[in-house]
Parts: C-alpha cells; sequence; structure tokens
C-alpha cells in the first residue's frame, strides 16, 4: 500500500492531525495491522520535506503539540497522477496456497482433499466478510466485496486446477 | 435482524432435531447417473449451500430432497414421512403447504401479472383470489419489487422477476425453501440483492434454505456448505 | 491479394440475396432440423395434402358437368327425332319411351326395333336387341342379380345379349334398359330415328352447381387454413432461436421471414404431391357414391386451367398462413419477441364484408324468390357475412379471455392463456363460426326444402287411394296398354296380382265423323260399361251415346296413325245418354256422353288392322304388401312400355335428403379438421410451456389442475365458436327465410348434433393433449438444457 499518495487523499477531504489521519486510516483500509506511529510520521515527515504538506497550525494538546496538516496544490497533483496511473496486476504467482497445491499434486496426494480443505476454510473468511458486509456501511461493503471476489477466485482456480488434475489422472490411468 | 442460526461457522451446534434427513440418495436418468451416495441433514432454520462443479448432481439432490424427482435408492425422511416412498399426492401436498422454491429462470408463468404469480402457491392451497393476492402485494413490498406488481414478467427486469420469485417461494411461509441457482442468471449486484433478500426473509420467517449455486460468493451467505462431487456428497461441516 | 480482391464480391453476392433463394435457404434449413421439422413438415403436408385434393376436386366440377351434359346429349333420341318421321328404311330405328321406376328409383328405359340392318346405335351400346332381347346397365343388371328383386326379375325377363357402356350412361349407378320388341310400329312406338345425339344444350344449371361449388370451396378450406396455421407453429419456439441466428449472421428482418417461409416449402411440396396422390386414390371412389347416377372415375378430371392453377394456389395459400404466423413477431439478433399487442385486425373491411354478405342475401331474395338461382346468391352473401362476422371475434375474445378474473385457479391460468395467445384460440374459433354456422345457415336454408322433399300427401296410404279413386267401383288405378291383342285377357293377369281386387279391361279407339268433330268409342263389356258412366241399363249388343247429330248407321273414321288409314266404323243403334264419364283423375280426358260412344263388344266389333289401345282400371287393397311392384311386374308382361303410378302417403326426394346428409357430414368433417389443427396447437403450446408446467407441479399444483386449465383452454374456445356459430347461423338462416317469406323452422336434432359434436371435439382434442401434457408435468421438465 502507498502510504504517501493515500495520506495526500485523506487530507484533500479535510486538514487532519497525524494522529486523526492514522485513525481515519485504520478505519478505511486497515482491515486487520493498524498502522504504526512512527510509520505516520515518517510519511509525513517525507511529504513535508517534497513540499506536497504543510502544517497549517500548530496547536497546543495535553502532552506534545499537535500539528495540522493540509496538502499543498503539487500534493492534490500528485494525488491525482497515483490516482491515474494503473496499478501492475499483481500475479500472485508464489503464494502459499499455490505452492501447496502444486506440492500436494507433485506428491500424489488428492486434490480434491486440497480443495476441500481449503474451500472450508476460505467459505468460513467469505461468511465472515459477509456478515460484516451486512451490517456495514458503503466503504465497508466495498472493502469486504474486494476481498470476498478474491477468496472466490482462489476457490475457482481450485476448483478448475482439481478438474485438470482430474483429468491428468484419468489420461495417466488410461495409459 | 434475528439470526435464528448460530453465527460461528461451520457445523453450528444444533438444540433441536433435523428437519430434514437424506441419506444414502441414488438416482440415474437412463445411462446418466445423477447421484450415487448422496446424504445431507437439514435443521429448522439453516441456510445450507449445496456446491459442486456443474453436473456434479447439485440439482438432482435438491430435487430428491424436495419430493420433486423420486431417488432410485436411499431416503428422505421429513415429518415422519419418507419422501422416497410417499404417494404423489402427500408429495403434492408437502410441495404445497411446506416447501417453497425458486428457480434460475423460467419460473414465472408469462401471462400472469406478478402479483397473480405470487398469490399461486396460496391459490393452488385453496385460498381465495383476493386474500391471497392481498398477501402477495404485502410480500411484493417487503421485497422492494411492489412496483411491478401489475406487470408480467416479460415486463420485468431479470432482478425484479427473481425477487418476484423469492416472494413466491416464501409466500405459503415454506418451512424449508429450495432454491436451484437462483442468481445464476443475474448480474452481481443484482445476484447479491436477491440472495441477501432470500436469506433474510429466510431467516426472518424461520425458514430452512437449501441453497444450490456453483458461487462461492452466494454460498458464503449460507449457514455451511455440502460439497456434491459425482454424484456424492461431502459434508465438511466438521472439518474445519 | 486474392483475398482483397474476393472481399467486394462475397458482399454483393449477400446485398444480392433475392426471394427465391432466401426461400431455398429456409428449405435447406428445414431438411436438417430435428424431430419438430419433420413433424412441422408432415403435419403441413397433411394440411396442404387436405386442400390440394379439396381444390383439385372443385377444379373438377366443371369437366363432371361438362361430362354429364355430353352424355346425356349423346343419347339425345326423341329430342332428335325429325317430324314428320322419316319412313322406314335400312338405316331406321323405332323406339318407345318406357322410362319406369323401382322402389322410387328411376329406370331409363327404351322399347326398340330395328327397322333394317343398319339402325342408329344408342351410344355404350354394340347390338340393337331383338325381340325378347334386352340390354342392361351394370346397376340394373346387379339389382336383378339379387333374389330380393324377384318382382323385378319378372319385369326384366328378357334374354341379356350385352351391357349399356360407360358411354351410354349418365353414371355408373345409373338403372337403364333397352329391350327388343318386334310389335312396335310407329304408331305404338311414336318415334322412328335415324341417329342418335345432338347438341349439349348449355345446362341452366352449370353455374349454380359452380358458385355451389366453390362455397363449398371456401367452408371446405377454412379449417383447413386453421390446421395448417398450427402446423406451421409447430416447432415454432425452435425456429425462433434458428431465426434469431440468422439474424445474428446479418439477415435482414424481410430475409428472415422469407426463410421462414422457405421452411414449409418442403412441407408444401410434399403436401402438393400428397394431394395428387389422396385425389388420384379418392377418385375411383366416386364410382362407388350412390348419389343420383353417381359420376365415373374419368369424370372427375380437373379442369385445364383450374387444374394446374391449385398448383399456384396451394403454396401462395400456404405462403400466406407462414407469413400471417409471423405477424406480430419481431425476430432480433438476439431473440426472438412475441408482441403481446398484435396489429389491431383492420375492422372495416370485414364489416364491409358483413353488410355485403346481408345485401346480397337481401338483394337475392327481391330478385327471385322462386327461381333457382337465389341458392348459390344467398351462399354467397352467407359466406361473406359470416366472415364479416369472424371481425368482432379477435375483439370477442380479447374481452372475453383478455379481462375475465375470477373462478377456480385452472380458469384464471386457461383464460389468461387464452388472452396471451391471441391468435390460435381466435383463428380455431373464426374456423367454426365459419363452417358451422355456415353449415346451420345452409341447413335452414333447406329446412323448408326437405320439408318440402318429403310431401305429406295424406296420413295413411289408404287415404291417398281413397283420394283418387273413380268409378261407381272406386278404381284407384289406371294403366295404358298400347294394343290389347285378340284373345289375350289383360284384366285376368293383372287380377291374379295379389292386393288387387278388380280390374276393368276396355278399349278405345279414336273416331272422325263426318262433319269432323273427334269422338272417342270405348267397348267393353256391360258391367264395366256401367261403371264408366250412368246407363240405364244394359245387355250384351247395346250401345249408348249422347253425341249431338249421330245417327245409328252413320259411319266414323276409327284408328288410324302414321302407318296404318283408319278404317271406317259403323255407328251401331245406341240409347241415349247423357253425364260425364269416369276418369282417373290423373289421366282426365273429360269425356262425356256429347264425345264419346260406349259399346258392348258385340254391338260393335272395331275393324281389324287399326292398333286398339287398351286400358285397365285397378281397384286395390292399398295395405297389400308389396302390391305396387307386383302390379308393375305384371303390368310389364302385358306391355313393356305400360306404366302404373302407384300413389304413396308420402313423395320423397332422395337428393334432398342427401343435401342434409352431405352437409351435416361435411360441418362434421370441418371440425375434425380444426380438431386437429387444436389438438397440434394445443401440444405444440403444451411443449412450450414444459417448464412453467414443470415450475408449477414443483409448486404443488395437482395433476388435475393443469389437466382442468388445458381442458378449459380448448373447451373455452370451441364452446364459444359453437356458441356463436349457432347463434349466428339461426340468425342468418331465420333472415333468409323470412326474406324467402318461408316459415321460419329449423332441424334442432341436427343443430344439436353438430353442438354435441362440438363438444366431444373440445374433449377428444384435450384426451388427445393429454400424453403431452402430463409429460411436461414429469420433474425432467425441470432439468433445464
Amino acid at each position: 500500500m502507498s502510504l504517501g499518495p493515500t495520506f495526500l487523499g485523506l487530507l484533500e477531504t479535510r486538514p487532519q492531525h497525524g494522529y486523526d489521519l492514522k485513525q481515519t486510516y485504520d478505519e478505511q483500509f486497515a482491515t486487520k495491522r493498524p498502522l504504526a506511529y512512527g510509520q505516520v510520521y515518517a510519511t509525513l515527515s517525507r511529504l513535508l520535506k517534497n513540499g506536497l504538506v504543510e502544517v497549517e497550525a500548530v496547536e497546543p494538546g495535553a502532552g506534545p503539540e499537535r500539528k495540522r496538516y493540509t496538502v499543498t496544490e503539487a500534493g492534490v497533483t500528485d494525488v491525482e497522477k497515483w490516482l491515474a496511473a494503473p496499478e501492475s496486476p499483481e500475479p500472485y504467482l508464489q503464494s502459499t496456497l499455490y505452492t501447496k497445491v502444486v506440492l500436494a499434486l507433485l506428491t500424489g496426494r488428492p486434490a480434491d482433499q486440497v480443495l476441500d480443505v481449503q474451500r472450508t476454510e476460505h467459505l468460513k473468511q467469505m461468511r465472515v466478510l459477509t456478515r460484516r458486509k451486512a451490517d456495514g456501511d458503503l466503504a465497508e461493503q466495498l472493502i469486504c466485496d474486494h476481498a470476498l471476489f478474491h477468496l472466490e477466485a482462489d476457490l475457482r482456480w481450485l476448483e478448475l486446477t482439481a478438474a485438470r488434475i482430474d483429468d491428468l489422472a484419468g489420461e495417466v490411468r488410461g495409459r | 435482524m434475528t439470526h435464528t442460526a448460530p453465527q460461528n461457522s461451520p457445523a453450528p451446534e444444533h438444540a433441536t432435531e433435523p428437519l430434514l434427513t437424506a441419506s444414502g440418495l441414488s438416482r440415474s436418468f437412463g445411462p446418466t447417473t445423477a447421484l450415487v451416495d448422496a446424504s445431507l441433514t437439514l435443521y429448522p432454520g439453516e441456510i445450507v449451500a449445496v456446491m459442486g462443479p456443474s453436473g456434479s448432481g447439485k440439482s438432482t439432490l435438491l430435487h430428491c430432497l424436495a419430493g420433486i424427482v423420486r431417488p432410485d435408492g436411499g431416503r428422505v425422511d421429513y415429518d415422519d414421512t419418507d419422501l422416497a416412498e410417499a404417494s404423489d399426492s402427500r408429495l403434492s401436498d408437502l410441495r404445497r403447504t411446506d416447501f417453497g422454491f425458486l428457480f434460475q429462470f423460467g419460473q414465472l408463468v408469462p401471462e400472469l401479472s406478478c402479483v397473480e404469480n405470487v398469490a399461486l402457491p396460496l391459490r393452488l392451497g385453496g385460498e381465495p383470489r383476493r386474500r391471497a393476492e392481498r398477501t402477495a402485494l404485502d410480500w411484493l413490498e417487503r421485497l422492494d419489487v411492489a412496483e411491478v406488481a401489475g406487470k408480467t414478467p416479460g415486463e420485468c427486469s431479470g432482478g425484479q422477476g427473481q425477487r418476484v420469485a423469492v416472494a413466491r417461494a416464501l409466500i405459503t411461509r415454506p418451512r424449508v425453501v429450495f432454491a436451484d441457482e437462483p442468481t445464476g442468471a443475474l448480474d452481481s449486484l443484482n445476484g447479491e440483492r436477491v440472495i441477501r433478500m432470500l436469506t433474510e426473509a429466510a431467516r426472518d420467517s424461520g425458514a430452512a434454505v437449501v441453497l444450490v449455486t456453483h458461487e462461492p460468493r452466494v454460498a458464503a451467505y449460507a449457514d455451511r456448505e455440502v460439497v456434491v462431487r459425482d454424484g456424492r456428497t461431502r459434508d465438511l461441516g466438521g472439518l474445519g | 491479394m486474392s483475398l482483397r480482391e474476393r472481399t467486394p464480391e462475397v458482399r454483393q453476392e449477400r446485398v444480392r440475396r433475392s426471394f427465391p433463394k432466401d426461400l431455398w435457404l429456409g428449405a435447406q434449413l428445414s431438411l436438417h432440423g430435428g424431430r419438430e421439422v419433420v413433424l412441422r413438415t408432415a403435419l403441413t403436408a397433411l394440411g396442404v395434402g387436405v386442400a390440394t385434393a379439396a381444390l383439385l376436386l372443385a377444379a373438377a366440377l366443371p369437366t363432371v358437368m361438362a361430362h354429364l351434359n355430353e352424355r346425356h346429349a349423346d343419347r339425345f333420341d326423341y329430342q332428335v327425332a325429325e317430324y314428320p318421321p322419316p319412313p322406314a328404311g335400312e338405316d331406321t330405328l323405332l323406339f318407345s319411351i318406357a322410362d319406369t321406376d323401382y322402389e322410387g328409383r328411376k329406370i331409363f328405359g327404351r322399347v326398340v326395333r330395328a327397322e333394317g340392318s343398319g339402325p342408329p346405335l344408342p351410344p355404350g351400346v354394340a347390338e340393337i336387341p331383338g325381340p325378347g332381347e334386352i340390354v342392361l346397365s351394370p346397376a340394373l343388371a346387379e339389382l336383378l342379380e339379387d333374389p330380393e328383386n324377384e318382382v323385378l326379375q319378372r319385369r326384366f325377363d328378357h334374354t341379356v345379349i350385352g351391357e349399356i357402356g360407360p358411354e351410354g350412361l349418365m353414371g355408373p349407378h345409373e338403372l337403364a334398359f333397352y329391350l327388343g320388341d318386334e310389335d312396335l310400329t310407329l304408331d305404338s312406338a311414336g318415334n322412328r330415328i335415324t341417329s342418335y345425339g345432338g347438341e349439349p344444350s348449355p345446362s341452366g344449371d352449370e353455374p349454380v352447381i359452380l358458385l355451389l361449388g366453390a362455397v363449398g370451396v371456401v367452408v371446405m378450406l377454412t379449417p383447413v387454413v386453421v390446421f395448417l396455421g398450427a402446423a406451421v407453429r409447430f416447432g415454432g419456439e425452435q425456429r425462433d432461436r434458428r431465426l434469431s441466428a440468422l439474424r445474428l449472421m446479418g439477415a435482414d428482418r424481410g430475409a428472415t421471414r422469407r426463410i421462414a417461409a422457405g421452411e414449409t416449402l418442403p412441407g408444401v411440396a410434399l403436401g402438393l404431391a400428397l394431394g395428387v396422390g389422396f385425389f388420384l386414390a379418392g377418385r375411383p371412389i366416386v364410382e362407388s357414391v350412390p348419389i343420383s347416377s353417381g359420376l365415373y372415375t374419368a369424370d372427375v378430371t380437373p379442369h385445364p386451367v383450374l387444374g394446374p392453377l391449385v398448383f399456384v394456389a396451394v403454396p401462395l395459400l400456404a405462403l400466406w398462413v407462414v407469413l400471417g404466423s409471423l405477424r406480430g413477431v419481431v425476430v432480433d439478433p438476439l431473440g426472438t419477441v412475441r408482441r403481446a399487442e398484435r396489429p389491431r385486425p383492420r375492422l372495416w373491411w370485414r364489416l364491409l364484408l358483413f353488410v355485403l354478405g346481408i345485401s346480397l342475401i337481401v338483394a337475392s331474395m327481391r330478385l327471385s324468390p322462386s327461381g333457382g338461382q337465389w341458392v348459390p346468391m344467398v351462399s354467397v352473401g352467407l359466406l361473406a357475412a359470416l366472415f364479416g362476422t369472424t371481425a368482432v371475434l379477435p375483439w370477442l375474445v380479447d374481452r372475453l379471455f383478455g379481462r375475465a378474473s375470477g373462478g377456480p385457479l385452472s380458469l384464471q391460468l386457461a383464460l389468461r392463456r387464452l388472452g396471451a395467445a391471441g391468435g390460435g384460440p381466435t383463428r380455431a374459433v373464426n374456423g367454426i363460426v365459419v363452417t358451422v354456422a355456415g353449415a346451420i345457415a345452409l341447413q335452414s336454408l333447406f329446412a323448408n326444402a326437405w320439408d318440402d322433399s318429403t310431401v305429406e300427401l295424406a296420413e295413411t296410404v289408404e287415404e291417398v287411394y281413397a283420394a283418387q279413386e273413380f268409378g261407381a267401383s272406386g278404381f284407384q288405378l289406371q294403366t295404358e296398354l298400347r294394343s290389347v291383342p285378340v284373345g289375350s285377357d289383360p284384366a285376368g293377369a293383372v287380377a291374379q296380382v295379389r292386393g288387387v281386387e278388380e280390374v276393368l279391361a276396355y278399349s278405345s279407339v279414336g273416331g272422325v265423323t263426318d262433319d269432323g268433330s273427334q269422338v272417342r268409342v270405348l267397348v267393353a263389356d256391360c258391367p264395366y260399361l256401367r261403371e264408366m258412366a250412368d246407363l240405364p241399363e244394359c245387355s250384351p249388343g247395346d250401345a249408348f251415346s249422347g253425341v249431338p247429330g249421330l245417327e245409328p248407321g252413320g259411319t266414323l273414321m276409327v284408328g288410324g296413325g302414321e302407318e296404318v288409314d283408319a278404317a271406317p266404323w259403323t255407328v251401331p243403334e245406341f240409347t241415349e245418354f247423357d253425364g260425364p264419364l269416369a276418369e282417373h283423375p290423373w289421366y282426365s280426358m273429360g269425356y262425356t256422353a256429347q264425345n264419346a260412344i260406349l259399346a258392348t263388344e258385340e254391338a260393335a266389333a272395331l275393324p281389324e288392322g287399326i292398333a286398339v289401345p287398351g286400358s285397365l282400371w285397378i281397384r286395390v287393397d292399398p295395405s297389400a304388401a308389396g302390391m305396387g311392384e307386383e302390379l308393375k311386374a305384371a303390368v310389364a308382361a302385358l306391355d313393356p312400355t305400360a306404366r302404373v303410378q302407384v300413389p304413396t302417403a308420402s313423395a320423397t326426394v332422395p337428393a334432398m335428403v342427401r343435401m342434409r346428409d352431405a352437409l351435416m357430414a361435411g360441418a362434421l368433417a370441418c371440425l375434425t379438421v380444426i380438431a386437429a389443427g387444436l389438438v397440434v396447437g394445443t401440444v405444440e403450446q403444451i411443449r412450450e410451456r414444459r417448464r412453467v408446467h414443470a415450475v408449477l407441479t414443483a409448486f404443488g399444483a395437482r395433476r388435475r389442475t393443469l389437466v382442468a386449465s388445458v381442458l378449459w383452454q380448448t373447451v373455452l374456445p370451441v364452446l364459444l365458436g359453437i356458441a356463436l356459430a349457432a347463434v349466428a347461423g339461426t340468425a342468418s338462416g331465420a333472415l333468409i327465410q323470412r326474406l324467402a317469406g318461408l316459415p321460419v323452422t329449423f332441424a334442432p336434432a341436427d343443430i344439436l348434433t353438430i353442438v354435441g359434436a362440438g363438444a366431444g371435439v373440445a374433449v377428444l382434442t384435450t384426451l388427445l393433449a393429454m400424453p403431452a401434457l402430463l409429460r411436461t408435468m414429469r420433474p425432467e421438465g425441470l432439468r433445464w438444457e
């Protein structure tokens, strides 16, 4: 996840303190791991150095003083550029799942079993997401769907692989 | 929303007796074997997804469970009745009163209006036309398609038609709804809507659902899944 | 490079795709279809076959008329006899008309004598029969072979020397004979000819029959069109998909229509062949139809112009039906849409047709109430009116089927289905209305006619006989013998017949007085003379007359004819008497004492050498069984040319009764064809709906609900059609009768038969469609492709 452009985008909606920024980010994007503070401030200072954000105001707080950041013209341009540039599709070529299946197949273990076990696990996850989706707002629904579609893709690939392996096995037996 | 089924899948703890138990089902159509040794247990109010590749026997299993197709072997116990042995008229009665149905396409009677279509199961049960149609209208409202009540299915969009069908499947307040690829002919958005409405409405009315689908996202709306492959079931509920 | 050059050419080719090419493509497609296409082709062929055969039959009507006319003219005899008669010669033939009847069937008869070695031969006869020899028509010969007709055999107890060939008969069922008789003279025969045959006179009936034929064909074709309409729709779903695919590949809308039309071509071609087959196979059957004289196979030959026209008209008819079936269907590249809103049928021309029809009926009535010409006019007017009536049907069907609600579910399903289907049921109802209402109306048109055709002369036979009693002893029958040979006892012979109570025989001869007045001389025994007139008293040797100026001893010239000169006869002594002579009411000549001489044989033997015709007065017991035919046989033995007219209580004209039967049979046949169309339509409709049926079954619909719904679906249109037909038919029938000034009568039994048959047809249709229905209720219906 490119933290820099994300922060710029969030700041574009409204000027925020570093802490608020982290909260918003965690709410919108971080599904499992919340952002570390160090990472937040490191990123902000890099953006500040590049002239993409500026400090709008410094407010005294309970602890250290709080800086409110706002995005600059250059920063907005940067966000736009980032959004416009296509992401290179992630090929997932080296995922653990893939490795597992191939290994199971290579060692002659039944592919179906891998599939079934994996499907159960995937569906369990998908059910959780589906339920979250039912209770969540639009952003929640979108993020859950994103995950759901990916999980579904995994399962479909597994189904296809299993079917092909069955065919192959049939061919081998046929010989 | 009240979820009558337990939330933590897979294997929910069932306090009650099973509603429908099928065991050792086999069925062939001519030279084609559709089911070999299929079993399934359905508890009241739960939603079970039946998954598997096409041609695996999912639909046949559903037809056997619903008493539409008579299995060659095995039994289907529902309410002290073995559906595999029950008379035609008993099966018809059961389907009319206890079961509801939802299919992929072509299920609405084209020349009847939507409200008449929804009222159909009640009218088959002998309810007077006016009362049946009033109930039907309530259901159409509930499923957000009251605006098509007077139209014929041909004048509805696919999603609307399918929601009309959901209303029809639920109007008799069945104990089991059998849904065969209900989202198969719809795009993702409409499919989501239909499956969400189906599962919500079913949970509200306490109906169990047997949901045949090949889409994992749709299956994710169920409480658990049963996989059919080459005519055999694999209930993976407990393996997780 | 070559590719680049060819591309435009290929495109050109596409654009130039023309009507025949599209048809041809369609024809080829239809040969590669599945079971549905085979079935559709077979059904289309059947419908086209029936239509072709019917039209070929109709096209043969002019030939039939022409042939009958020619054969009739070919055996003209008295019509072509010269007057005065030519002198006897080697090439002359004497004949006497001896037409008679047997049990109500007419027998054409001639008694002939060749006067030389080269007499003219009647058509179909190889040789003039000699004395006691006879030539028979095959039908009469067959009749004579039957031992049941022993009475007839006695009448024709002659040596059969041959058969009359077809060219000498009106038809295979005509009873006819030529009998040889050496006693025939020009005087007793009345006709001498040197040749047979004349120019056929244009029959006045011809246009009438042609028009009636045309009406019949239209009525006949209506159900066939209904059937064809159903047949071409068979497997329509599959066809629609095929047409959509063609659209996707770039065929335009017109082209798909032409291709669809082309798909029926093999069926049409097969149907034409089948129709020719039906026609050829059915043609010989006409010989066995015993209506009137019947027809020969060769008579039923299509007209040289109209026949070929059939082969143009029938494919056009089929094309029209196919294109009509595509009306309201939009074939798009992605699928076929049946527009719920079909184009409103144009009302005005049908209403115009209706008005025209009614005016035609009214006009024809005003024109000639008594002539025969009004029958075809009324029939055509009736057809126009009936087709006009169908204008309201779509509206009515829509009204009744489209909006109706309530009633049981099965009824609702059926009504909605009927409302949505539109065309099919409407067409069936149209067909029923046109044919059945036509039949009912025509029937009422003839209802009076066949009341007339069975003329009720009296309550009982006795009454009829009593009505024509004459003479003091109440004789009822009279027959004329051309001569009474000396020493013969004709009265005695006839008196042998069972049921004959008394027979009186007398001779009579015409005479002329000196002053030129005509006097009839009647010679008989005293008791008989007293039967004839009120005579004071009589003994042998007496004579009676009241002719003014007649003197005993005067001379009368009696007898005389073409061959013999009149002979002088001396008026005997006579007693004056007065009053009329008793006469049979049918043969009354108005003889009175003023123009007749009654004489006993003793008083005045008539001169020899002149022909002296005799007469018989017969009194019978009318209730004696078989007396009439026995009497004819006895009289025929005395003189083959003699005829006895036996009265009956009722006279039945067979043709009219047969017409009524034909109408009934026609109406029922039409219903059957319509039913066949309905079955095909219903089965097709059920097949198209197998998915819906399967779903309804899944929802627990009882079998009887769906069966009832299909039953309603066929019963409703048929009943609606029949009800409308009954109303329209009786109404127009009543109108016609009222206009014709006839009492309004109907044949309720016949109407009920038709209505009952209609209901039966509906139920039968449902039964026939039942296997298809039950098949769709099997769970397999849920397993989609």
